[in-house]
């Protein structure tokens, strides 16, 4: 058993006053084990919604179609007691939002202590009661001051100084690391980070894409990032979503030099605009409401063919990767 | 249109926190004797560390903090003596994206109310041109109409960003304060973001400070560019200058051509390695050219060439 993650034909929809949000609508992804996956894709197509229904804590959403086998188990259908076991030491989530991911009353010593009682399977009411920051010296006090020396988190005076702040009295850059720290402390088979590097200077995102890297090997990885050059540095893998759908999904080095996918071009494209460049296409327009009949990406695509607007692309193989895109049927499922 | 004069905002941490440690060290200077200045129809971008006080200079020009020395000059007229009605006109024609949106967006208030809000206080049209108002600024931002009932729990990250820029474009405003509008945004929308200020600014002549880390983003953009380190400006310089004639060893971290530092000095956190300190350079325990006399005698940030100041001793030469 090689693959460590296996997601087939996922539906993930929210029920809203407007309609139902089709946030995923058959997304395919397979992560094998010590591998790193990037996840690109446009604004609100779908890729927090994937990694949440990853550990089941989409909420409100509801996962109406599809399976996710973790570990050879299909999660969907396991209760929420059973979850808890798999959330934390199989799969650990370092969130999007790093401003309200860290509980604003208690101090950031007290959350890393928690963590660590997590890990020794004290959830519910002894979590809450053992929320106590770790004593100077105790060995969770020097599990933490261990992990955040490898994480280059400065001296030991920063270090206490730390442990007693709280959330928002650290920068962004420095709520990050904490939350990257956590999910390290958990010891857990399948990390996913959210867009880890958004809005840190250069220093502080090499720091956090070196400490990624530092988990290679150790851990399997997802990345969700709007950042090429951060995937391209930490993953081997690479997933494009758009609409709901990966639409493409290979190697790294294959999809981002020769893209196949024309979002996958698009998106590759915008990121070296220059001085004085201008831009003219609409995108991430989707309400995930209403799609366009056909292919979601039609109404921008440059290459879209009559054929476009009448059938979505199914999935098809290309070498060593996958393309949900008409021009790669090679006239099989096409319309004439 | 705005200029800064010496400004600087301090935080005082909180008792709970280094009083206990038995620290003395208790005072951040998050913002030292920062002054600069921002023409009408300019584009000022401000690059720099994190953490090194740049939301915190965006909140004091806003007046949401109270500075601690210094003065912000709205129009020739001093912000912090304004009375609460030209406040509330500055607040009008001055608007803010914050870095961290979702502290903007209220939770319990759907997308259309958070849009109308700021026309409401301001007492902007009636119902129908209210609607139009915000129907345009959602399509600034290529965000659909459809999304208007949404609470900001039921949109995505990026999606939220863009309300919240939707947000200080509605009231049409003379000058923005841009904190990192561009972050959290797949390269597509980020480019066309950057492109809808672009044009705002050509077309309706709005002046922007633009607070990012993405060089390219400032580059792309800006008139002048300030970059920051450890609560002061280090170098400022012609927008056009930016990209080849910079000189602070810091900026040009930045910019990647001296990306071997990082290697030989691990990290360079101002938190970690120095606290911010009075004596010498704010840059020198990190900087790989610093000198003896960095260590002593902290630099002036001093004209160099036209359109061009920077704070650092080996560019000024021995002898100052
Ligand atoms: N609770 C919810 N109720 C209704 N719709 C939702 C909810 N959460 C997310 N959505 C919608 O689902 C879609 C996917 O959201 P998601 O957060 O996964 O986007 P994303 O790919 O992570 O985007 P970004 O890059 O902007 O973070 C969006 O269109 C969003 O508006
Ligand atoms: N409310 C506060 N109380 C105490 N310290 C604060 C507070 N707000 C900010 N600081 C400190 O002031 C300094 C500057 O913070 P600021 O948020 O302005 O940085 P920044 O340049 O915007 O960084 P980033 O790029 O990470 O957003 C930091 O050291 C921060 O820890
Ligand atoms: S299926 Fe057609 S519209 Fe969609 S990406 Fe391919 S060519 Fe473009
Ligand atoms: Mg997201
Ligand atoms: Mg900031």
């Amino acid at each position: 058993m090689k693959n460590l993650l296996c997601v087939t034909g996922l539906h993930v929809n929210f029920e809203t006053s407007t309609g139902a949000v089709r946030a995923n609508r058959g997304v395919n992804l397979t992560v094998e084990k010590q591998e790193r996956l990037g996840v690109m894709g446009e604004s609100g197509c779908g890729k927090t919604v994937l990694m949440l229904s990853l550990m089941r804590l989409q909420q409100p959403g509801v996962i109406a179609k599809g399976s996710i086998i973790f570990n050879g188990r299909d999660i969907t259908g396991l209760s929420e007691n059973q979850m808890r076991h798999i959330r934390g030491r199989g799969i650990a989530l370092i969130p999007q939002n790093h401003s309200t991911a860290l509980n604003p009353v208690y101090t950031v010593g007290q959350q890393l202590g928690e963590t660590i009682g997590r890990r020794h399977g004290r959830t519910g009411l002894w979590q809450i009661i053992r929320t106590r920051q770790p004593g100077y010296g105790s060995p969770a006090y020097n599990e933490i001051k261990d992990l955040f020396n490898r994480m280059n988190f400065g001296d030991e005076r920063f270090f206490k100084r730390l442990l007693d702040s709280y959330p928002h009295e650290l920068s962004g850059g420095m709520r990050q690391r904490v939350l990257i720290g956590m999910a390290l402390l958990l010891e857990p088979q399948l990390v996913i980070a959210d867009e880890p590097t958004t809005a840190l200077d250069r220093a502080t995102r090499l720091e956090i894409l070196e400490l990624l890297g530092m988990l290679a090997g150790k851990t399997t990885l997802i990345v969700v990032s709007h950042e090429v050059d951060a995937i391209k540095s930490i993953c081997n893998r690479v997933a494009v979503m758009y609409g709901g759908r990966v639409v493409e999904f290979g190697k790294t080095s294959a999809v981002l030099s020769s893209p196949k996918h024309p979002y996958t071009r698009l998106l590759l494209k915008s990121q070296q605009f220059k001085r004085g460049g201008s831009i003219s296409i609409t995108a991430g327009a989707l309400d995930m409401v209403t799609f366009p009949s056909g292919c979601p990406f039609y109404p921008l695509c440059p290459q879209v063919m009559p054929v476009c607007s009448q059938v979505e692309p199914a999935e098809v193989a290309t070498g060593e990767g996958v393309v949900a895109c008409h021009l790669y049927h090679g006239g099989k499922e096409c319309w004439k | 249109m705005l200029e800064v004069r010496n400004l600087s905002k301090n935080f005082t941490l909180g008792h709970n926190l280094l009083a206990r440690l038995g620290h003395s060290d208790q005072i951040i200077q998050a913002v030292r004797n920062v002054s600069f200045g921002v023409k009408r129809g300019e584009i000022f971008g401000i690059a720099g560390k994190s953490g090194s006080g740049k939301t915190t200079l965006g909140k004091t020009i806003l007046r949401l903090l109270e500075p601690d020395g210094g003065s912000v000059l709205y129009k020739g007229s001093e912000i912090f003596k304004f009375s609460p009605g030209d406040l509330k006109q500055y607040r009008r024609q001055v608007q803010v994206v914050f870095q961290d949106a979702d502290s903007t967006l209220n939770p319990r208030q759907s997308l259309y109310s958070a849009l109308e809000e700021p026309l409401l206080i301001h007492c902007v049209g009636a119902k129908k041109q209210r609607q139009k108002a915000i129907s345009k600024a959602l399509e600034q931002v290529n965000l659909p109409y459809s999304l208007t009932g949404r609470y900001p729990s039921e949109l995505s990250g990026g999606q939220r960003r863009r309300a919240a820029l939707a947000r200080a474009l509605v009231l049409e405003p003379e000058l923005i304060i841009a904190d990192e509008p561009n972050t959290g945004l797949d390269p597509v929308v980020s480019a066309q973001v950057l492109a809808l200020l672009l044009e705002l600014n050509r077309q309706h002549n709005l002046s922007l400070i633009l607070i990012s880390h993405d060089l390219a983003a400032i580059n792309y953009l800006s008139n002048r560019v300030a970059v920051m380190y450890g609560g002061k400006i280090v170098e400022m310089i012609d927008g056009s200058m930016f990209e080849f004639f910079s000189r602070h060893p810091y900026t040009r971290f930045l910019q990647g051509f001296n990306g071997d530092v990082i290697l030989q000095n691990g990290v360079c956190d101002v938190h970690a390695k120095s606290r911010v300190s009075d004596e010498g350079c704010v840059y020198v325990a990190c900087c790989p050219e610093a000198r003896d006399e960095c260590f002593k005698a902290s630099p002036e940030l001093t004209r160099v060439a036209f359109g061009h100041l920077v704070a650092c001793h080996r560019v000024h030469g021995p002898g100052r």
